[in-house]
């Protein structure tokens, strides 16, 4: 199964582009992990580098 | 050559793919770098590396074929590999120039996280880069699955037209 996700309609040097461009591969490989094993991966949001998420 | 030849300003990210495996980096490094393994997750191809500075890399497809040609950059073992990856099309490095691909790996937690970047030092449209970027998803995909599982996808797979369509446009012939 081929998953595709799109998140669209930032604006230039948006910050919140920079924060979900970090966060959406941890949670698709988190998701694809609990589908395939049963268990989901244990990413520590802090670890992400976000600004303010940490 | 070394990574000198290859400094950023020359050499620009066009594609870049992350991924998180339950894994280490260990394990990573050792899937991205053995022929045994990649033949599991890389549509059967063979990634052979002599790793050191300067030492070959090479991919053979599952015919035997050599399919991707180049040599090693940065080896930082478990954690950076630098490689040139000159796909063996005839005309096709003389025309597109050569492609720099890192892979990063980082421990995150329980997990490890691995950066795949493909540069180059000219600017390239989207429809040459979609090769790269519907591929990589694909064999990366198949490697978190291997490790954490033990059992690759299995992914049916043809180069996109559009990319072959422009390399035709350039004067570059294709498989």
């Amino acid at each position: 199964m081929k998953l595709t996700l799109t998140h669209e309609g930032f604006a230039e040097g948006s910050k919140l582009l920079d924060g979900i461009s970090e966060g959406w591969p941890a949670i698709l490989s988190s998701l694809k992990s609990l589908l395939e094993s049963g268990n989901a991966l244990a990413i520590p949001v802090s670890a992400l580098g976000v600004e303010g998420m940490s | 050559m070394n990574i000198d030849q290859f400094k950023p300003n020359t050499f620009k990210p066009m594609t870049a793919y992350t991924i998180y495996i339950a894994s280490t980096p260990e394990k990573v490094w050792q899937a991205l770098t053995t022929a045994e393994f990649s033949r599991k997750y890389f549509f059967g191809n063979s990634v052979e590396v002599d790793l050191r500075i300067g030492g070959a890399f090479i991919i053979h497809a599952p015919d035997g074929a050599l399919h991707i040609s180049g040599e090693v950059i940065e080896c930082a073992p478990p954690r950076r590999l630098t490689v040139t990856f000159n796909v063996n099309w005839p005309e096709l490095i003389e025309k597109l120039g050569p492609t720099l691909v890192t892979y990063e790996i980082e421990p995150v937690g329980d997990a490890v996280r691995l950066t795949m970047t493909e540069s180059h030092d000219r600017p390239l449209g989207d429809d040459i880069l979609e090769g790269g970027r519907q591929g990589w998803p694909a064999i990366l995909s198949s490697l978190k699955s291997v490790l954490e599982t033990g059992v690759p996808l299995v992914i049916k797979m043809e180069p996109p037209k559009r990319m072959l369509a422009a390399l035709k446009a350039m004067g570059i012939a294709t498989p």
